[in-house]
């Protein structure tokens, strides 16, 4: 292309993108260069679009960085005043509603209400808000800090590993993360959103980073977690709550010692493992994974693998279960034996199902009349001694 | 190389050539290529970042009828390309430490 046509489009492609300051230094440079360079000089060079790209990424960096220093002594306030805050707003709601803090948190209970003030914004890799602490460390960065109560929880568009457990009495959040990603944070009508850009690709190049959250070990939950993240784990440990669905594209999900209205787990390559569990409705579902749910109890329970395997422990006798189990190449084993597939049976409370396309479906009973017990495995012989393998 | 974000070593080795000598873009471009392969760079965004952080100071000259944008280093900028020598050595030490392990060479060391 010609110089002409260079200059042209790297200033379409900055204009209204940076301040018009800039978009002359960086017009008079070029434009001197190629004065210098001479004619058809713009055909060695990048496209211009990609060089403005560079400049606004760069001018977003030198601005987060130029604010966070100035930004510092009032932080510092900021954080002193935000920790004020959140202290007293927990003691006084404590105190004040120590009936409902036993029990469920209720959309119209005051410090369920949005505390825009004690709230996180994180944004184009910046963190800066009250009651928070940031460091930052070569690529990553690093968020830590007390929430204002929330009683639902929404993360999407991340690639980060997710682990959501309840102790002690506050709620937290710590954040690990690469600077390159985007992540909004915010804490609006009682629910806590981390959202990130990304549109459901692979995210290449970054490594996921972890986003943790705590929450009150006795507050018992009726609401709603859903998080959707691209290659992280998730893990939820202690957790009552009503509706959960939880969503990986390559990890794994794990649930363990849990209460819930329904609880969906969908992870696409990553294995699914659900332990403890008591729910209504008890859903999971893999693509390429291991489906495992042990000591279970729910009203209707679903699992589901593509090309793994599905291994369950529900509590409870087989009477008490409704079965439907189905596999295409595999085994359906209930008890230890071997049975047919599909393999339907009636039972007075429960609704198991389970489905393997590939794999094997294996299930068993917390109350199992007759297990066969396994012959002990063959001891093994002593491994060589080093000397003998390496001479 | 790539038209990228700009490593530390271009930033050092573009400090150190304007150290010599105050020059402008076309020829510090023309002056880096001499020695690196970075023939798709116009190397606006390491100066215009090293100007923002004070490394750099400007000032035109008039040649020929237009402008020239003459770039000079400042003692901020020379703290920097210290610092950027010392990286690179302590840098240069730990590869050629591995590098050369096996040879038992230490003459590589600087």
């Amino acid at each position: 292309m010609s110089n002409e046509e260079f200059l042209r489009r790297l200033e379409g492609a900055l204009k209204n993108r940076v301040p018009q300051e800039d978009v002359d230094d960086a017009m008079n440079y070029h434009r001197e260069y190629f004065a210098e360079a001479g004619e058809n000089a713009a055909e060695e060079l990048p496209a211009p679009e990609a060089v403005a790209e560079q400049i606004i990424r760069e001018r977003a960096e030198y601005l987060r960085k130029r604010q966070f220093k100035w930004a510092r002594p009032a932080v510092v306030a900021a954080l002193c005043i935000g920790l004020v805050v959140t202290v007293a707003v927990s003691w006084g709601a404590k105190h004040f509603f120590r009936d409902l803090w036993g029990r469920a948190v209720r959309p119209d209970t005051p410090f369920a209400v949005a505390e825009q003030d004690v709230v996180s914004q994180v944004t184009e890799g910046t963190y800066a808000g009250t009651g928070f602490v940031t460091t930052e460390t070569g690529s990553r960065v690093y968020v830590s800090g007390t929430m204002a109560a929330f009683e639902s929880i929404v993360i999407e568009g991340v690639s980060d590993n997710v682990t959501i457990t309840a102790a002690g009495e506050e709620f937290r959040l710590d954040i690990d993360h690469d600077k390159k990603e985007n992540m909004d944070c915010n804490v609006l009508d009682g629910t806590l959103y981390i959202s990130g850009d990304l549109d459901g690709m692979f995210n290449m190049g970054y490594e996921p980073g972890n986003i943790t959250i705590t929450v009150p070990q006795d507050i018992s939950w009726r609401s709603m977690v859903r998080v959707d993240t691209d290659m992280g784990n998730i893990y939820l440990e202690n957790i009552d709550a009503g509706e959960v669905e939880l969503d990986t594209d390559t990890g794994n999900i794990t649930v363990s010692n849990g209460h819930f209205n329904n609880l969906d787990c969908d992870s696409d390559l990553g294995d699914v493992t659900v332990t403890s569990v008591e729910a209504d409705s008890l859903k999971c579902c893999c693509d390429c994974g291991q489906v495992n749910a042990i000591e279970f109890v729910a009203n209707e329970t679903d699992l589901e693998s593509n090309l793994g395997s599905v291994t369950a422990i529900a509590v409870g006798a087989r009477s008490d279960y409704s079965l439907e189990l189905e596999v295409d190449l595999g085994e359906v084993k209930v008890d230890g034996q071997k049975v047919s597939s599909p393999y339907e049976t009636y039972g007075k409370s429960y609704v198991l199902k389970a489905k393997a396309d590939v794999g094997s479906v294996t299930l068993d009973f917390t109350e199992a009349s007759s297990v066969p017990s396994l012959p002990d495995p063959p001891s093994l012989p002593d491994p060589p001694e080093l000397a003998e393998v390496f001479h | 190389m790539v038209f990228s974000v700009a490593s530390p070593l271009l930033d050092g080795c573009v400090l150190a050539l304007i150290d010599q000598g105050d020059t402008y873009g076309y020829a510090l471009t023309q002056g880096i290529q001499q020695w690196l392969e970075i023939s798709e760079s116009t190397l606006y965004p390491i100066l215009r970042r090293l100007q923002q952080q004070g490394a750099l100071q400007t000032y035109d000259k008039p040649f020929q009828g237009r402008n020239r944008r003459y770039y000079a280093i400042t003692p901020v900028g020379k703290v920097l390309l210290k610092a950027y020598r010392d990286e690179w050595y302590s840098y240069r030490e730990k590869v050629e430490a591995l590098l050369f392990a096996a040879e038992g060479e230490t003459n590589h060391e600087q």
